[in-house]
């Protein structure tokens, strides 16, 4: 059975691009539009892998973390950050929120598929 | 004003210097003191209503500043609104097309990722319809293809292998067939010889017959002649003679068989030449159209073996174009962003402009309006503060940097 992976972002043309690529490599993939509704849809399917933006609206990214990591199914679970944001300091806040990596935007396919890989097989 | 009064007090000094200077001499004419003491006290009175003069003039002057200051301010209140109006209006200008750029933007991408995607998946269903066909072609068996009924599909190649083996198998049953026609026929003509033995062999019966019927027809003449005792050899001669009869029409009608067999011989003969040499000429002339066949389809095979491998270069290159265009494609987020940020900073200066013109207009007291002087500078300072953060570093599309912690 195909691992399944949320993609959190507000940008509708990132999540496409996200989805795209791992689509093609046979993951199943599912978009939320920002952190409220990625924790809405974690929380009402189990997902193998998490890919969430930053700056969105209502919830972002690093509270979404928080969020996933208080839910005792997603202790463990692969978050990636995949954001404009590269500052040291913001990577330090992400880190103490247990996320698993940093992407910084624009990602490269191929580079996205090996961490996804290296990541959840 | 003040050069005039330093003139008059300088003229009473000099007027009651001379006039005291007159008083102690005795020369001096009564009229020239009484002159002095009224120039003295005319100068007096003029300094007297030159000081007058300027005090009015003061508070003249200084009614005129306040209302000079009061109109200045007026202006002052009145550009500002002015310009925070015309500011406004040029900052929401400036948001509503930045907003239509970004909606421009978002629009953009939307079609161009569509179209991408959809070539991609044509491209991609076109590559595997090669691949099939070519696999077909040039591989042998593709065991994910089936046909309708399930079984396993062939190619066109095994399909002319097959044709070749059963036309081969056929051509040489074929050549085999026409050889054992021909040593049908030779064993024909040898039939035919022994036939013609046979009827020699015949003519020699019928011979034998004739001679000995004409033996019997002599031996019964004999027993006649010997009269009583030649009665039995009579009748032996006559069974003989019988015998002789009976022998030729057996002859006869082995000699009528044996026609009726030369002639079925023969016609065999010339039916199993004609079937074996029209076929040889057929089958050999259907091998050779196959050999050629299959060399051609050999050919097509080996072009199609050097497409499958420019077709799998192509492919990389497509796949690596691909990534590119995704990658490339991203630049609508980073650009959305930048429009977002910008409009806030536009949005903060806005907000201190018009905090800035409220106060202004607001008519306080000094104490009041610079307590809120202090409190909008430092609304000014945190919505700066705010504004300060760019979410994007990038200055152009190349892919970011990964960092698993």
């Amino acid at each position: 059975m195909a691992k399944s992976i949320l993609t959190v972002d507000d940008s509708a043309s990132i999540r496409q691009m996200v989805s795209f690529t791992l689509k093609g490599a046979g993951y199943d993939v599912t978009e939320a539009v920002d952190g409220q509704d990625g924790l809405d849809k974690a929380k009402s399917k189990t997902f193998d892998l998490i890919f969430t933006d930053q700056n969105m609206p209502r919830m972002d990214g690093l509270s979404l973390i928080k969020n996933l990591r208080a839910l005792p199914q997603y202790r463990s679970t692969p978050v990636l950050m995949l954001t404009t944001e590269a500052g040291d300091a913001m990577k330090a806040q992400g880190r103490a929120a247990g996320a698993t990596g940093w992407l910084v935007k624009p990602f490269d396919p191929a580079k996205l598929l090996e961490v996804v890989k290296k990541v959840i097989g | 004003m003040r050069l005039r009064q330093l003139i008059l007090s300088l003229l009473i000094v000099l007027a009651v210097l001379a006039g005291l200077y007159l008083s102690s001499t005795a020369s001096a004419s009564l009229t020239l003191k009484h002159y002095l003491i009224v120039v003295a006290g005319f100068a007096a009175l003029m300094l007297l209503q030159s000081r007058q003069s300027a005090s009015e003039a003061e508070e003249i002057r200084s009614e005129s500043t306040d209302q000079q200051l009061d109109s200045l301010e007026r202006d002052f209140d009145a550009l500002l609104n002015i310009l925070n109006e015309e500011f406004s209006a040029q900052i929401q200008s400036t948001q509503n097309e930045l907003d239509q750029l970004r909606a421009m933007l978002n629009d953009a991408i939307q079609k161009l990722i569509g179209s991408f995607t959809g070539m991609e998946s044509t491209t991609r269903h076109q590559h595997d319809l090669v691949i099939q066909l070519t696999s077909q072609q040039a591989s042998g068996h593709d065991p994910n293809v089936t046909n309708h009924g399930g079984q396993e599909s062939i190619t066109f190649e095994d399909f002319l292998q097959d044709t070749t083996q059963t036309l081969n198998m056929f051509v040489d049953n074929t050549i085999d067939s026409s050889k054992l026609g021909m040593e049908l026929v030779t064993k024909m003509d040898e039939i035919n010889l022994e036939m013609d033995k046979i009827r020699k062999i015949l003519n020699e019966v019928e011979g034998i017959a004739s001679q000995t019927n004409l033996l019997a027809l002599n031996a019964a003449i004999e027993a006649a002649r010997a009269g009583e005792a030649g009665r039995g050899f009579a009748v032996v001669a006559d069974e003989v003679r019988k015998l002789s009869l009976r022998s030729s029409e057996f002859s006869n009608e082995i000699r009528s068989h044996m026609g009726d067999v030369t002639d079925s011989v023969s016609k065999a003969e010339d039916v199993i030449h004609k079937i074996s040499s029209k076929d040889m000429n057929f089958a050999l002339q259907s091998k050779q159209r196959v050999g050629d066949m299959v060399a051609r389809v050999q050919d097509i095979n080996a072009t199609m073996k050097t497409v499958v491998q420019e077709l799998a270069i192509a492919t990389d290159k497509v796949e690596h174009d691909v990534h590119t265009a995704v990658t490339s494609m991203q630049f609508q987020d980073l650009a959305s962003q930048l429009i977002t940020h910008s409009m806030s900073r536009q949005q903060a200066l806005q907000q201190i402009l018009s905090g800035i013109v409220a106060i202004d207009t607001a008519h306080l007291d000094q104490q009041n309006r610079a307590a809120h002087w202090h409190y909008k500078l430092e609304e000014a300072r945190a919505l700066i503060e705010r504004t300060r953060h760019n979410p994007v570093k990038q200055v152009n599309v190349d892919a970011g940097d990964i960092e698993l912690f």
